[in-house]
């Protein structure tokens, strides 16, 4: 990652000023591509609901000498880019709270929560691409209550206090907002009708928010940042960017099929499909999955020797045929994974793969669904940020480290300066670091 | 001061106050679990630090004083004493007595409401004209803390959303502009149309039919289309069923867009007309048999042919013991060419009985069936030959010599035999088409064409209402068309000089050499994305500090989010207009006039589903296929429409609330009734039946509560006995101990334990009992309904044990009697939190202690009203809440 100390020419032109004319200096290092920029670090992180069966996830080993677990198994190929932690607690209880404090390391207060790992770090890399970041998932949001609305546990991103980001589950629509009629004239003349659109209802709005009471207010608080964010948007339509990072090479754009798939295992792909696609063509350089609800009761008897749903199964009660199942399901789920990885590892970004100038953040909200654990939870890094991150293989941070403290350190590779997480860090992971 | 001491203290002294007396008696006896250090049941008491606090969580202090008095509390050591409880429960109630609620004043605040996905699809629709479902897209809205998926407080505007709502609004424009485009003209064969099954073949019918047949669900005859505009476009089909009701379903884009029914085996036109979006899309008719309330049964096929006797089997038999040709045995004979004998004359026998049915057809018979029994002879004798010379040589004949020998022996019966097929002789198979599965759709072709005017169009058009002419100016009707489409949009009065500044963006538009419509369409799309349309108009200004009335503007808006989920009507317009509306008469005469109207019935049907919680049953959740065959949507479908009828029956003729817990009727048709086992219901129209069944009647003999309430494959009993307790009673029941535990769904079916055993196993933990003493017996009463609401008096060969004793003692058996239960019991518990659920889905909020005052005035009146539901409904339009706001409610 010798390539590290090389800056994107657009961010060293904001640097200067973006209105002077574009120099060219050749300590943006262009080689044999015609883009001058090194690779864009992203971030990807990868939600799995239920938790796991303790014993077949736990790894055994210390630092690069380690054995991966039954559940990880399906790893054995990418284990030299993989880091796992041992000994990062969540805070909540429940599926509802735990989820939600996935990224944000805060427990659901109401309606309350804080902004999420992902869209602090959107908001702070997010400005160069099309889209600060892609939410996307499996499954619509649920009804019923536990503790809070059980639909808050669609997503684990957050992008204020109030705001839950709900996934994109159709893979055709998804593609579509991030590939299709972003420029053309078609697409510049939608623009340009829009932006006097805009201008117009953002009057409406502010009037609107200078007479309304103060729980009105955050209303329209809320509606004014939304209609901004469309007004960034055709801005960048009428003014395409200049992108800061070309593709070395060029990925197939071929439109999903409408519908979701039936085929659990056909959708999830689809969807992380997506997601590298976002990253390899640059569309954004954050993105969350969600592969299922966190609260999911998805079927599973797809899978041999599976005969129920998943949190069904996660309250096992150390009962033989349970625990079998909630391992399937547990290592079905590390089977994407590997799938996702395996692809980020196969597109070349001149100075090493879309996985080394990536990190990718998999884990479960809890550690056992039976009991709701929130000790040691599992969760695995894989990607080496553009070589901010140095896989370590099986971490071993101190008992009852807080989630947050991964999220900090996170936050500060991003280039985020931020002693605390949330409030809810107590520093950061020192080997990580 | 001990604390027993402080009873008697306080029995002489007469004045107990809270903190002398009340509050040492919580420290002894409550504090333990629920104080600072433990939770349990996520109770905390002590925060409670004065008289006055306890007015916010009245609700808790009335459970408490409920278990104190059952001495279900505390349950464990120590224990106060009589007088202690005593002291404790009367200092409550009094204190809880004294509220006056009617002073408290604070209707409380509805946060400024942005349309739900919903109400954004209605309201589009009647605020243009046409149903063009542009908010399909959206996703989907959540369940707010108030339960209901309206819940003010939980709808968000995200930049994702917003970017939808331009789509949604250019796209509607668009639309209604589409009829002026140049039309679209397709026609596709069928046999050059996709077909999933690719070892299909098209099969030819009479009058020219060349197509696929239709006849399982996955088989998809399919072609992607170009849409060139967002608009309605008229499908036309020739088709036909092969044989009684069968229809066709049509998808787009993986969407239902609607179904035809076809009864006719004649080929036949059918036509539905649909929105589609612009763009490619990929068009797709299944099969899809009518489900519910298809009218017409086909007559029964005129018999063309001369048909079987029906006892033929039985005359076959008694005319081959005449007629078959048979061997004689002789006394000599050895035993075993005796058996070889009987075995021919077996033999004989049996084709003897062909001859037989042929000879009963004749030669009027269907051609069919006579060359099928000429067919079965010439198959039986193969192996009438075989036993003829098996039976030869144990004769020691050439098989030549045994058959003289045979046919002389049975001149008269062979030759009988032999005219009956040379009559036959001369019949040749009619030309029949292939035979297809019954009830298969067939489709010879599809024709699309438009965009068209769906039949329910309006008269006049409510957008463009006014176009430029020789009179007119463009810039005149372009003002004329804003003047009225912004009030109508932003559902108030609009002055001129805020529709000026949506006039001007169509200037701008058409000074730029814009066309008119394409000028207008931008003042529209703006209107339609401006928070005014957005939201209800209903901000709350920060002028005001104190509670004020809504206008009848706002007015009109709560009410018909309310009861039509969408915007208000001409008729509520003027009424707000003229500011009568708010007028109790006038009020009461709209909510009647608009339950009336059938927009209501959604509103009424997403206010059951969401709160009896079987909104998502076959959606997100549902029974096992694998564990139960019978189930499928056309049963799921008639059994919300049970329970949605029944609600709106209700509302519709002034039923009272209590028939929701116990009735002797109930809707029903074949499909529901064969399901519960309720014999002699026929036709597919669901119709209000008496019930002699007392398991029966009320929600929870329903098949949509039951089944929402099971597992996939078994029954959960804790779940259906927390759905009474909470849903149905409004009752709060605390989250299990995570480390609780749940039972696989193969409980009950393994280890010759019943559910009920394992069950007990289970919750034997202390931390359990105490919740499920009050759950278990009435999830377990309701035992004798399966998993999707059969009735059952057995499982796995065990009887059903559907006995209960509910901690305050009274037992009871099955269903009837848990019923009786309820009624005598929690009459009182059930129409409060009725009350509660509606007033919430009212106001789309959750409710807060300052509502106490109107749930007490509505309930009131409801008591005087026989519980009729059409009260419970009008009470809550004038309920204080609904028709005032607070800017800031928590600071009173």
């Amino acid at each position: 990652m010798n390539n590290n100390w090389h800056i994107s020419r657009r961010s060293f032109l904001r640097g200067i000023g973006a209105s002077l004319a574009l120099p060219y200096l050749d300590i943006m290092g262009s080689t044999a591509s015609s883009t001058a920029a090194a690779p864009p670090t992203r971030l990807a992180c990868i939600f799995q609901p239920n938790g796991v069966f303790p014993e077949a996830w736990d790894v055994t080993g210390i630092g690069k000498q380690y054995q991966l677990s039954p559940i990880l198994k399906p790893l054995q190929g990418l284990k030299r880019e993989l880091t796992i932690l041992s000994n990062l607690d969540n805070t909540g209880k429940g599926h509802v709270e735990m989820t939600g404090a996935f990224l944000t390391g805060t427990k659901i207060q109401g309606s309350k929560n804080a902004v999420s790992l992902d869209q602090m770090v959107a908001q702070a890399i997010g400005k160069d691409t099309p889209f600060p970041s892609i939410i996307l998932g499996t499954e619509p949001p649920r009804q019923g209550h536990a503790g809070p609305p059980i639909s808050f546990a669609n997503t684990v991103s957050w992008s204020s206090e109030t705001t839950r980001v709900s996934p994109e589950i159709n893979p055709r629509v998804a593609f579509d907002r991030m590939f299709r009629n972003q420029s053309g004239p078609e697409a510049q003349q939608k623009a340009a009708r829009r932006k006097s659109v805009v201008d117009l209802v953002l009057d409406d709005a502010k009037s609107l928010q200078r007479k309304a009471s103060h729980q009105d207010q955050q209303k329209i608080g809320e509606y004014l940042d939304s209609v901004r964010s469309v007004e960034v948007q055709i801005e960048n339509t009428l003014n395409p960017q200049e992108r800061s990072w070309e593709p070395l090479t060029q990925p197939d754009l071929t439109r999903p099929e409408p519908g979701i798939p039936q085929d659990r295992s056909a959708h999830l792909r689809m969807m992380m499909d997506l997601m590298v696609l976002s990253f390899w063509t640059d569309t954004t350089r954050v993105g969350t999955l969600m592969t299922a609800h966190g609260f999911s009761r998805q079927n599973f008897s797809f899978l041999d020797g599976v005969t129920s749903d998943h949190h069904g199964m996660s309250h096992h009660k150390f009962q033989e045929q349970a625990v079998d199942e909630y391992t399937r399901v547990s290592r079905w789920y590390v089977e994407q994974l590997a799938y996702m990885l395996e692809r980020m590892s196969n597109i070349d970004e001149g100075n090493g793969s879309l996985l080394d100038n990536s990190t990718v953040l998999y884990g479960s909200s809890m550690k056992d669904g039976n009991g709701h654990k929130k000790e040691n939870l599992p969760v695995i890094l894989a990607g080496r940020a553009g070589g901010a991150l140095k896989p370590g293989g099986h971490v071993v941070c101190e008992q009852h480290t807080p989630l947050a403290n991964l999220h900090l350190t996170l936050l500060q590779k991003y280039g985020i300066e931020s002693d605390q997480f949330n409030h809810a860090s107590t520093g950061t992971i020192a080997q990580l670091s | 001061m001990q604390a027993s001491n402080v009873a008697t203290a306080a029995t002489e002294e007469t004045l107990v106050t809270f903190e002398n007396h009340i509050k040492p008696l919580l420290e002894e006896y409550c504090f333990r679990c629920h104080g600072e250090e433990k939770q349990k049941g996520d109770v905390k008491l002590s925060s409670f630090l004065s008289k006055e606090m306890l007015l916010k969580d009245h609700k808790l202090w009335q459970e408490v004083i409920h278990l104190v008095k059952t001495e279900e509390m505390p349950d464990e050591e120590p224990l106060p004493t009589p007088q202690e409880r005593a002291v404790l429960v009367n200092w409550l109630e009094q204190t809880l007595d004294e509220i006056d609620w009617s002073k408290v004043k604070n209707p409380g605040h509805i946060t400024m409401p942005r349309l739900t996905k919903t109400e954004y699809n209605n309201t589009m629709r009647d605020l243009l004209g046409y149903d063009f479902s542009p908010g399909n897209f959206f996703s989907e809205d959540g369940q707010g803390q108030s339960g209901f998926t309206n819940d003010r407080d939980s709808l968000f505007i995200t930049p994702v959303q917003m970017e939808k709502y331009f789509d949604a609004a250019e796209r509607s424009i668009d639309s209604l502009l589409s009829f002026k485009k140049p039309p679209i003209k397709y026609h596709y064969e069928s046999e050059d149309m996709f077909m999933t099954e690719t070892r299909e073949t098209p099969k030819e019918f009479k009058d020219d039919f060349l197509g696929y047949v239709i006849n399982r669900g996955q088989m998809t005859l399919y072609e992607s289309i170009d849409f060139p505009y967002d608009g309605f476009y008229k499908f036309q089909i020739r088709a036909l069923s092969t044989e009684g009701p069968t229809g066709t379903r049509l998808r787009i884009k993986d969407e239902t867009k609607g179904d035809i029914e076809i009864y006719s085996e004649e080929p036949a036109l059918y036509e539905l007309t649909i929105f589609v979006s612009k763009g490619s899309q990929q068009v797709a008719w299944n099969i899809q048999k009518p489900a519910v309330n298809y009218k017409a049964k086909l007559q029964p096929k005129q018999p063309k042919y001369k048909a079987l006797p029906v006892d033929a089997g039985k005359l076959a038999k008694q005319g081959a013991a005449e007629n078959a040709p048979s061997y004689p045995t002789a006394q000599e004979d050895s035993e075993s060419l005796r058996q070889s004998i009987t075995r021919f004359n077996e033999i004989a026998s049996l084709v003897q009985e062909h001859y037989e049915h042929l000879r009963l057809l004749g030669t009027k018979g269907d051609p069919e069936e006579i060359l099928r029994y000429k067919d079965y002879i010439g198959q039986r004798m193969l192996r009438f030959d075989d036993a003829a010379a098996e039976l030869a040589r144990k004769l020691n004949l050439s098989n030549e010599e045994f058959e003289i020998r045979f046919r002389s022996l049975n001149v008269e019966k062979i030759a009988s035999n032999d005219k009956i097929l040379a009559a036959t002789a001369e019949i040749k198979p009619v030309e029949k088409v292939i035979q297809h599965k019954p009830q298969s759709v067939a489709i010879d072709w599809v024709k699309v064409s438009g965009p068209v005017r769906p039949d329910n169009a309006p008269p006049n058009p409510l957008v463009f209402t006014s176009l430029p002419d020789k009179r007119v100016s463009p810039r005149k009707a372009a003002g004329a068309i804003l003047d009225q489409f912004t009030e109508r949009a932003f559902r108030r009065k609009v002055s001129k000089k805020e529709v000026a500044r949506y006039t001007s963006l169509y200037e701008e538009a058409a000074e730029s050499g814009q066309s008119f419509e394409d000028s207008v369409k931008l003042a529209l799309t703006a209107t339609l994305v401006s928070p005014h349309f957005l939201y209800r108009p209903e901000l709350a200004r920060s002028t005001t500090s104190k509670e004020y009335r809504i206008n009848d503007y706002q007015l009109a808006s709560r009410l018909s989010y309310f009861l039509w989920m969408s915007m208000p009507d001409e008729e509520l317009f003027h009424l707000a207009r003229t500011n009568r509306l708010h007028n109790p008469k006038i009020l009461r005469q709209q909510v009647n006039r608009m339950l009336l109207n059938p927009k209501a019935s959604q509103a009424m049907e997403t206010f059951l589903g969401q709160w009896l919680g079987f909104a998502s049953l076959g959606a997100s959740v549902g029974p096992d296929p694998r564990a139960f065959s019978d189930f499928d949507s056309a049963l799921l479908a008639t059994m919300k429409e049970e329970t949605f009828l029944t609600f709106e029956t209700l509302v519709e003729n002034n039923g009272n609330l209590l028939q929701l817990l116990d009735s002797d009727e109930t809707f029903l048709n074949d499909t529901l009734a064969t399901h519960y086992g309720i014999k002699g219901v026929k036709g597919s129209e669901l119709r209000l039946m008496k019930l002699s069944d007392r398991n029966r009647g009320g929600l929870l003999g329903m098949g949509a509560i039951l089944t929402a309430t099971s597992n996939p494959n078994r029954t959960n009993p804790v779940s259906r006995g927390k759905w009474v307790l909470e849903t149905l009673l409004g009752n709060r029941i605390p989250e299990p101990p995570a480390d609780a535990g749940i039972l696989p769904e193969n409980a009950g079916q393994v280890k010759g334990q019943t559910l009920r055993e394992e069950f007990e196993m289970h919750r034997r933990n202390p931390s359990c009992m105490d919740c499920h003493e009050k759950i278990d017996p009435i999830g377990f009463g309701l035992e004798n309904f399966d998993a999707i609401g059969r009735f059952r008096d057995t499982e796995n060969g065990e009887p059903i044990d559907s006995t209960g004793v509910m901690p305050d003692g009274v037992s009871f058996s099955g269903p009837a009697e848990l019923k009786d239960y309820l009624m005598s019991e929690k009459q009182d518990q059930f129409i409060r939190n009725v009350t509660e659920r509606m007033l919430a889905f009212a106001l789309g909020r959750e409710l807060k202690h300052y509502d106490e005052a109107a749930i007490l005035k509505i309930i009131e009146v409801l008591k005087k009203n026989n519980y009729s539901a059409k009260t419970l409904i009008t009470e809550v339009v004038l309920s204080y809440p609904f028709q005032y706001q607070h800017p800031n409610p928590e600071h009173e």
